[in-house]
This record gives structure tokens, sequence and C-alpha cells, in this order.
């Protein structure tokens, strides 16, 4: 019995130490500039984006209910579009213009 | 099953401090690929502390009573459902789940976050891999749930049975969920120090995840008063005892910072101080796990003799020193945006409010801790009462009560008086008609404190319901949707706003049963022999004899009571005195009788030879809305928290340039 256990166990001990180190004993690299990690930051951008559109939506909401003042609204509603062309531009430099190759296919 | 039980959960230590070591090391050049290495050892802790909590409840579920967790706390005449539960009533049990538990997050949020975040991923899974390597470390070397006993028992100790209660099946483990899942808005703030990412993006990632621990917080908090009402027989279901203090604290830190990220979000400021609540919040949940198991505290909810307060306490010193290291050392980097403009602003509100509920927890901490402090100091604890905790939470309560009804109704950055009394205007008419209506028709005048609060309860009600009022119209009137189409898109277009709203009503009905429970109870101890009767607070009982009942696990004896209100037949409360041979312990059991309106709440004390009984009647007003509050706030937590369906990001996206091109 114990010594099905110590068996079973050894195979545990195996299978979780293969699991975990077959990436790096694969030799699989990764650059440090992950191509992905541009995804990542486009992605943030995009989620930043989000939040600044929710947020004219909301006050915009906020105005109607009556909860900002004209001038209040004004100004909020004012730094979150600044806000949103920004992270639009941010956005658009990220992505790489389509190569020639591209636009002839076009 | 012992040897593998431990192995497993050592293999499982190995893996936490592999991931610890192998997420920090990805951050170095040209090692990037250590992350995946790390994220591996992520899943496969989990599956290793999975495997060794199943091996645990096999050993429950099939009497395995070589086992030291399973010979004290359960034994073979239990139904399955308290053999499981016999996991969290020991304390190195306790531990496994609680290890399990933070496994799980940690590898659900790994998953979540595969493709994201990943420059503060490799330090998210380096934290929350620290915190379940330090329990997976208790678990082999402090305590274990794999302990042997010398001798195997033929039959087991058995569940202590005041833990016989459906609550308790819950009560532990969904604590635990809220405990534990505070540690990932935790991780992601360390990550978001570490990698100076210190936008409102670690916020985005974790509000979430903050809103589903502070859920399971609030419900198992109030599964734990509900079993204590139903079990401990003294009438009342909140005490101020240490160990519910000790959840009671991180779940007002986290309000607090529910609230003030949507300043952060909105103005870009109090970006320190939502670090400092973070960081505030997880040092407290450990407090808490440290207050249970140091036996630095008499409760009944805590673990009798512990070895393991020092090494929490020594735990707790490094995560608190070195987060707010962390924290100091980026202090430039977190200056806000934009400054209070106005002390009469949603803003300010939000900041009064923080102030109020870091203020309540701070009372409460004191008036944990005192005992312990004079005790050191003194050579005598000093036992704060319940007195000191109602003195202080009163006030401060009735403040944040106003304050959840005054918040939605002011605008940001500053209010001028003209718009304070359009906004008022109608709310405080509504309060004044329920004002006289409470003290017209009602017992409510009769006590100050209680009517002050029936009173801001109304006003809280009436300026939500003009919020939800107010928000339909306007929806309402961009047409193409009815009244109640309207009601609907306006929640699921906002569920974040409009179902904190519906978790401030639950809050505004909890408090009214609160404060009804407390105020207007009646206690009455009576002896009735068999045909006697006894009126307490219009209710008539009348003693139809004593009986006896038994199986396997308790033997019972109890009394038979007609219960009358006027001339009218209630149903009969059959309240008995349990005994449990395997533990030998003995148990009240209640009888109730619950109405919305009302508890008849019956304990038997005891029956002599003769057959006098001697009874403990409580009349508790308005309990069962504090249970029912409680069924409102989870509600609300769930629309807030409620992912926003997948085609929104895509809308939206389409939408970007048409938002911002009205500009």
């Amino acid at each position: 019995m114990t010594i099905a256990v110590v068996l079973i166990l050894l195979v545990v001990f195996l299978v979780a130490a293969s699991v975990i180190a077959w990436p790096i004993v694969r030799g699989d690299q990764l650059p440090d500039e992950d191509p992905a990690s541009a995804g990542d930051d486009i992605q943030r951008v995009a989620e930043d984006l989000e939040r600044t559109l929710d947020s004219i939506k909301e006050i915009a909401f906020d105005h109607a209910s009556g909860h900002l003042s004209d001038e209040d609204f004004s100004a909020l509603d004012a730094d979150e579009r600044s806000r949103a062309i920004e992270l639009l531009r941010e956005r658009d430099a990220m992505i790489p213009p389509p190569s020639s190759e591209d636009s002839s296919d076009s | 099953m012992s040897l593998a039980g431990r192995v497993l959960i050592l293999l499982a230590l190995g893996c936490a401090v592999f991931a610890v070591v192998a997420a920090l090391l990805s951050r170095r050049p040209g090692r990037r690929i250590w992350q995946k290495s790390a994220e591996r050892a992520v899943y496969t802790t989990f599956a290793l502390m999975s495997g060794a909590i199943l091996l645990m409840v096999y050993a429950l579920l099939t009497d395995d009573f070589s086992l030291t967790s399973v010979a004290d706390y359960s034994n073979s005449t239990l139904t399955w459902y308290y053999k499981i539960g016999g996991l969290w009533a020991s304390e190195a049990g306790s531990l496994l789940l609680f290890g399990w538990i933070l496994s799980m997050y940690a590898a659900l949020v790994t998953w979540l976050n595969r493709q994201r975040h990943r420059e503060m991923m490799p330090i998210v899974d380096a934290v929350m891999m620290t915190v379940t390597g330090f329990f997976c470390f208790l678990l082999s070397f402090a305590t274990s749930p794999f302990d042997t006993v010398a001798v195997r028992p033929i039959q087991g100790g058995g569940l202590n049975p005041l833990l016989q209660n459906g609550y308790m099946m819950a009560h532990p483990p969904i604590l635990y969920l809220g405990y534990a899942g505070l540690s990932i808005p935790f991780a992601f703030a360390i990550a978001a120090l570490w990698t100076r990412r210190l936008d409102t993006e670690w916020i985005t990632s974790i509000r979430r995840w903050t809103v589903v621990a502070w859920i399971m917080l609030a419900v198992g908090i109030l599964l734990g008063a509900r079993w204590a009402y139903g079990e401990l027989g003294w009438g009342g279901y909140w005490a101020w005892d240490p160990v519910e203090n000790a959840a009671l604290m991180p779940w007002l830190v986290a309000t607090a910072f529910l609230h003030s990220i949507m300043v952060q979000e909105r103005r870009g400021m109090l970006r320190v101080w939502n670090m400092v609540l973070v960081i505030t919040a997880y040092c407290l949940t450990l407090f808490g796990t440290f207050l249970t198991r140091s036996g630095i505290v008499s409760s009944i909810h805590a673990f009798g003799a512990s070895t393991l307060g020092p090494y929490f306490l020594s735990f707790i010193m490094v995560v608190a020193v070195a987060s707010f290291g962390l924290l100091i050392s980026r202090l430039p980097d977190l200056r806000s945006s934009h400054s209070l403009e106005s002390f009469i602003s949603r803003e300010a509100i939000f900041l009064y409010n923080n102030l109020l509920l870091i203020g309540l927890t701070f009372a409460v901490f004191w008036g944990t801790v005192f005992p312990v402090v004079t005790q050191v100091v003194e050579g005598k604890a000093i036992t704060v009462g319940t007195g000191f905790f109602n003195q202080v939470a009163l006030p401060i309560g009735l403040v944040l009560l106003v304050l959840t009804g005054i918040g939605p109704m002011i605008p940001w950055r500053k209010a001028s008086v003209r718009q304070l009394l359009q906004r008022f205007i109608a709310p405080l008419i509504g309060t004044a008609i329920a004002a006289v209506l409470i003290l017209g028709f009602t017992d409510a005048g009769t006590s100050l404190w209680s009517s002050v609060a029936f009173i801001a309860c109304a006003f809280v009600v009436v300026c939500i319901l003009g919020e939800f009022w107010r928000g339909t119209r306007v929806r309402h009137a961009l047409g193409g949707v009815s009244w109640p189409g309207a009601l609907y898109e306006l929640v699921a277009r906002n569920r974040r706003r409009y179902g904190g709203y519906v978790v401030h009503l639950g809050i505004v009905v909890l408090i009214i049963g609160l404060t009804g429970s407390q105020a207007f109870a009646t206690e009455r101890d009576i002896a009735l022999r068999p045909g006697q009767s006894a009126s307490v607070r219009g209710y008539t009982f009348v003693n139809k004899g004593e009986f006896q009942t038994s199986n396997a696990n308790e033997q019972q004896v109890g009394v038979s009571l007609a219960e009358f209100s006027g001339h009218s037949y209630r149903g009969a409360l059959n309240p008995t005195i349990g005994y449990f041979p395997a533990s030998q312990q003995r148990e009240t059991h209640i009888a109730l009788d619950s109405t919305p309106l009302r508890d008849v709440y019956v304990v038997l004390v005891g029956v002599d030879s003769s057959g006098l009984a001697r009874i403990s009647i409580f009349v508790n007003p308005l309990v069962s809305w504090v249970w029912f509050g409680g069924g409102i706030m989870l509600l609300g937590g769930l629309v807030a928290a409620w992912p926003p369906p997948r085609t929104k990001r895509k809308t939206q996206e389409v939408a970007m340039p048409e938002a911002v091109q009205t500009t």
C-alpha cells in the first residue's frame, strides 16, 4: 500500500516538474520586447479609451438628469473629450501603417 | 493517506516558491520564457492543493480516524455534510481550505490575464504565490491536517454541536472567499507600484474582484450573524466579538476603497489613498486570520490553543513594511491630476465617507486589541464591552447612512446653493412626510436614536428612488422604450452605479432591522409547569408538557409551548436541549416564530424533575429585515460586479470616433 502511494506520488512529482519546466527545457525563447506586448499596450489604450467614452456618456447622462450644471458639464466633458482624442492619437500611433503590399492588394 | 496529503502540500509549497522565483526572474532581459514556467507552476500549485483538499474530504467522508483532524472533529454518526464541515472545524483543516482558495484565485487570475497586463502579471503571480506559499509552509511545518494519532480510535470525537448547523456549513468557506479574494487587489496594487504603471489600469483590473471579495465578506459576516442568532441562544446576532470584528474591519476598508476608486477614475485624485486602502484591507485580513489563530483573544469563533500566532504576526509585519515601503518609494509617481475644488462636491462626499469608514475601522480595531494591549502593559486584560462599540458605531453609522443618500445627489467638482436646493427639496419633503408617519404611527418615537435612524433611512430611500426615477425619465425621454424598458436599460447600461444604489437600499433595510431589533427588543425569563401560561409583549405561551427524542448523534429533551397572539393560536414552539454523547457536550436548540415584523425567540434553559420548565423568551422586532437587507445587498453587488456583454467593447470601438468627433 505504502509503496503504491510512494510510486503514485513520484509520478505526480515527475508530471508536475515536467509541466512546469517544459517551456525552459525546450529552450523556447521569447524576445524581451514581446510582439504581444505591443498588443498589450494597444489593449491598455483601448480599455482606457473605453473608460473615457463611458465617462463622456455618464457626464452627458448626469447633465441630462440635472446632476451637473451647464458650466460643470462643459468643463468635465471637455476634459474627457481631450483625453479621448489624446488616446485615439496614441492608439493610431501604435498601429503600424499598412504595408505597400497590403495597399496594392486592396 | 497521511503521507500522500503531506507530500502534495510539500510539492505545492515547492511549486509556489518556484513560481515566485520564476516570475521575478522573467523580468530580467532574455528570460521572459520563465513567466510561462511560472504560470504553469501557479496552475500546478492549484492542482496539488486541490489533490490535498480532496484527500482530506475523502478521509472525512470515509471516517479515517487515523488522522487527528478526522478523529477530533468528526464521527461516523454525522451526516455527510457535517463530516465535510469537519474540514473547517479544525485549525489545520481551515488553513488547508484557505490555502486552497488562495491557490484557486491565483490560478483564475493568471488564466484570465494570460494575454493581458504582461508587465504586471509576473509581480501579481509572485505576490499571490508568496501568500499561498506561506499557507503551504504553515501546513507543512507548523500544523498539518494530515497529522496522525498514536492509536486509531474506533469512533471520532465528533463535530462541535454548535457547528452542526446549515449556516456554519456556508459561513467559513464564504468568509474565506472574501478574505482570500482581497489578496487579488493587493497583488495588483503591489504590481502597479513595482512596475510604476500607476494610471487607472490596475484599478480597472481589480474593481470587479474587489466587489466579489466584498460581497463574499458581507455574505459571510451575515451568515455568521444568522448562525449566532439561531445557535447561541442569547437572542442576538452581533456581539462585537473580536473575531466578528476581524471580519468587519477589512469589509469596512474595502467599502471605503470601492467608493474612493471612483474618485480616482473620474478625477485622478486619491491615488495614494487608494493604495493605502488596498494594503490596509489586505493587512486586516491577515490580522483577522491572526486573531482567530493566535489565542490572544477569547472568542467563541476562535480556535483554541494555537501555535500559529507568531507566524502570522511575522508575516503581517513583513507584508506591511514591504508594501508601505514600496508605496513610499513611489510617492512622486502618485501625484493627483486634480485637487478638491469644493467641500460640497461628489468627490468631497466620497472623502467624508472614507474618513468615517476608516475612523470606524480604527475604533473597532482599538476596541478589539485594547484587552491585548492592557494585558501586555498592565498584566490584566481590560475587556471592551459592547457599549463602547455601540457608542462609536451609532453616530458614525448614522452620518454614513445620511451620506449614502446625499452622495449621489451632489454633482462632481462643486455644487451651488441653488443646485442643492433644487436637488434636495423633494427628498426633504418626502422625508418630512415619512417622519410624520414614523413618529405618529409606530413606537419609534420612544427612542431618540432609533427615531433619527428610521428618519435617516427614509431620507436615503427617497433619495435613491429619486435617482432611479430621474434616470428612468431621462432614458424614457430618449424615446423608443417603455417605462419598464427604460428602467431596465438604465440599470443594464450602468450596472455599477445602479447596482451600487441597490446595495445602498439593502444597507438601509439592514439598518432598519438593526435599529428595530436593538432598540425595541424584549427579554423575559419565565418558569412554567405543564398547563401553566405566561404572557410576554402580547404573546401568551402555554406549557403543553415535556418531550424527549433521540438519534444516533444526539439525545434531546424539550418543552412544547402553544403560542397565542391575543386569542389567535399561532402554533407550537418546541425549544430543546440536546446532548451529544460523542463529544459529551450540551447545546440548546431555540424555537423561532419569525415574521417580517417581529421574531418570537424561545430558549429552553432547563426542565427539572417536577416538569418545571425554565424558559427565556425574546420578542425581537424587525430581525428578518437584517437578513432581507443582506439579500438585497448581495443582489446589488451581483448587478454591480456582473461583466458587461462581450459585444459592448466591439460596439464601443465602432462608436469611438463618432463619440469624439462631436468636439
